[in-house]
């Protein structure tokens, strides 16, 4: 049996603030099999993004992360950072959201693309330069000669999240992590970029962890998908059970609305983004006020993230695969008609 | 770029007139006059009548500006009233030396403020950091003339390591480690301000810097901490250091003022103390031209320096 190429235990980031700590990630464990797409879904603010900064250990210096997060078997956490650094870019490749804002604005993008190979591969620049003209072209940009020679704020949105991705994908890397890929693009091109994701996914022995707010985005392209609430994980599934049988009421809501993401924190009660403060965060399950379907036992104790059903095939493995967190579903499955909704 | 600079040119030309225009007022709004510390002009109006007629400041006040203005663009300066030699020619010979010590300080300080500055920022918060930054304060604080009559009160006076005064040794061959003894105290006095000033500067800037996302993405290349440094940190903190030395310059060149009169340095320092004070006339007017032309040039070229670190700036 295949091992997984990404383990990940109880995961947690905890950032210290002012007015005391954040824990804006807790208890989050997963597992990611070799050339796997695996999708992390959650509304703005629910630790999308520092759950999988922290993978590498790259939240800023105010966030500590917890737990262990193993590659290959190796537990990369525990690496001095000298060592944690031949894993960043050469094993696992990220790219960010905001492609402008994480771009660097006087450097040249051939330069930006070229580093990471100069640095991990100790190429000449001019190796370097060779398969970043490669990449460019690849991810579809045409005259990437003079590309190489232009400066972010001289390309266009579209161009510049391409320029991202090749960056992430220089020194081939066998984990993308893609932090909301599309989301700061609008809809044709997030289209396009799906399409690359897409195409790079199938030429590519690469697995993908896709974080995503966008449910329809995490569809085109996952094959298992983690819902994230409140620095949680509460439900994971694959793809085609999610959508066709949501379990936790977050997620049913998610489906229903699909698929923008953010009209649901319009249509639920209560906050915005999930918590942004410690003392938001209520005693028992953390959707108890948002939720349509709550009772006395959701706000005692906090629901475990339980195995349902039986085991079944992810990847090259055979395991569980389908898990949530919620009271309704503590005892195993319900049955079919005991499910309200 | 060209109708930027004749702009810049033209932005120029204003300041520059402008300068003469209000030294020209403020010298003879303000009281006493050229010729009161000679005995024997003091108590013979005939005498400074004559005096005055042949230096044609008898005339009125616009008509000795406006000829001013016009010998000036032909590069005459007038005589100086108290050495009685061409301005252009007093000031040859000082303000090279002016310029040495204030581009040693500008440079000693730059040397000392980058990696300082760097340092406390990345350990922002850290026991070194809060001694460089009382350091700084410290630095910033102290009076110039105060600190260097203290250097040479304990270097030249108690253990006579280093000369006092002068650019060089008088009646000694020309040596650089002569030269170098010299220049060492002033610019010592000189850089201490100004390299506490850029610490805090380069301190902020880094810090700033660093909270950016691309300094995540940089990170997340696996990149070494020397090359995220140098390249992607430094490039984009030299921005805002190169527009807070460009507005430093004015300062550091009236602190070399005050400097060279302690350390009786050769340059400009002396002559404007003088020159002011005795109404020296023609003298005043070309050295506050220099200064302000010197600050002028230097503030084009950090100008030119910042297009060549930032390529979002495009002069046009
Ligand atoms: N550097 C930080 N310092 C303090 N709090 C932070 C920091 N970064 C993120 N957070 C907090 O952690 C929570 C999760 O943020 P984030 O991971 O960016 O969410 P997402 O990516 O899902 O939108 C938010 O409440 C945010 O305020
Ligand atoms: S545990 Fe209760 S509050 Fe939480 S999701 Fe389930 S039903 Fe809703
Ligand atoms: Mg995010």
């Amino acid at each position: 049996m295949e091992k997984p190429l990404l383990e990940v235990k109880d995961l947690a980031v905890n950032f210290k603030r002012e007015e005391g700590f954040f824990k804006a990630v807790e208890g989050i464990s997963f597992k990611i099999w070799p050339r796997e797409v695996v999708g992390l879904v959650g509304e703005s603010g629910s630790g999308k993004t520092a759950a999988s900064l922290s993978l590498l250990n790259l939240t800023s210096s105010r966030g500590k992360v917890g737990g262990e997060v193993f590659f290959d078997g190796v537990n990369i956490l525990t690496l001095p950072e000298r060592k944690l650094k031949k894993f960043r870019g050469r094993q696992i490749g990220v790219i960010f959201q905001e492609p402008m804002t994480f771009l660097n604005p006087v450097l040249t993008i051939g330069v930006q693309i070229m580093e990471p190979m100069v640095e991990h591969w100790k190429i000449s620049w001019g190796q370097a330069r060779e398969r970043a003209l490669y990449l460019l072209s690849e991810m579809g940009i045409k005259d990437s000669e003079r590309r190489m020679k232009e400066y972010p704020h001289q390309l266009s949105g579209g161009i510049r999240q391409r320029v991202m991705i090749s960056m992430a994908l220089a020194c081939s890397p066998r984990l993308l992590i893609a932090d909301e890929p599309t989301t700061a693009l609008d809809v044709t091109l997030q289209y396009q970029i799906i399409e690359l994701l897409r195409r790079i996914r199938e030429k590519t022995p690469m697995a993908i962890l896709l974080v995503s707010h966008d449910l329809e985005v995490v569809r085109e392209l996952c094959d298992r998908v983690m819902i994230m609430y409140g620095g949680r994980i509460v439900e994971t599934g694959g793809i085609r059970e999610i959508f066709k049988d949501p379990l936790h009421p977050y997620t049913r809501s998610l489906v229903e609305v699909s698929p923008s993401f953010e009209r649901v924190a319009w249509r639920l009660p209560g906050e915005d983004a999930p918590f942004s403060y410690q003392s938001n965060i209520p005693a028992g399950c953390r959707f108890q006020h948002r939720c349509s379907r709550v009772s006395r036992e959701c706000k005692g104790a906090e629901p475990s993230l339980k195995e349902i059903g039986g085991k079944g095939w992810i990847g090259n493995s055979f395991s569980f695969h389908r898990q949530v967190r919620c009271w309704k579903y503590q005892e195993g499955a319900l049955e079919k008609d005991e499910k309200p909704l | 770029m060209y109708p930027f600079f004749s702009r810049r040119i033209f932005h120029a030309i204003i300041v520059l007139l402008g300068v003469s225009l209000l030294t020209f007022v403020m010298m003879n709004l303000a009281p006493g006059d050229p010729y009161h510390l000679d005995p024997e002009l003091r108590f013979n109006p005939e005498a400074v009548a004559r005096w005055k007629e042949l230096r044609q400041l008898d005339q009125p006040l616009h008509v000795q500006y406006f000829s001013w203005l016009k010998n000036m663009l032909q590069g005459d300066f007038g005589i100086s009233l108290v050495h009685n030699k061409p301005v252009w020619e007093l000031m040859m010979e000082r303000v090279p030396a002016t310029l040495l010590l204030t581009g040693t300080s500008l440079l000693v300080s730059l040397l000392i403020s980058i990696p300082l500055g760097v340092f406390s920022a990345l350990r922002k918060g850290s026991f070194w950091d809060q001694v460089i930054s009382s350091f700084t304060l410290g630095g910033v604080s102290i009076p110039n003339f105060w600190l260097g009559m203290l250097l040479i009160l304990f270097f030249s006076y108690h253990f006579k390591w280093l000369p006092a005064a002068g650019m060089r040794t008088v009646g000694m061959e020309f040596s650089l480690l002569d030269y170098l003894k010299h220049l060492l105290l002033p610019t010592v006095v000189l850089s201490v301000a100004s390299a506490a000033y850029f610490i805090r500067y380069v301190r902020a800037g880094v810090w700033e810097v660093i909270q950016q996302d691309y300094i995540i993405t940089a990170r997340a290349k696996g990149l070494g901490d020397m090359t995220i440094l140098l390249r992607h940190v430094l490039r984009n903190a030299a921005l805002p250091l190169i527009t807070v030395i460009s507005l430093h310059l004015p300062y550091l060149f009236t602190g070399a003022m005050l400097t060279e009169y302690v350390f009786s340095w050769p340059g400009m320092g002396r002559w404007i103390v003088s020159a002011t004070l005795s109404r020296d006339y023609p003298s005043v007017m070309a050295i506050n031209i220099m200064v302000a032309f010197l600050v002028t040039l230097f503030n084009l070229v950090a100008d030119l320096l910042y297009a060549s670190f930032d390529p979002r700036i495009k002069y046009r």
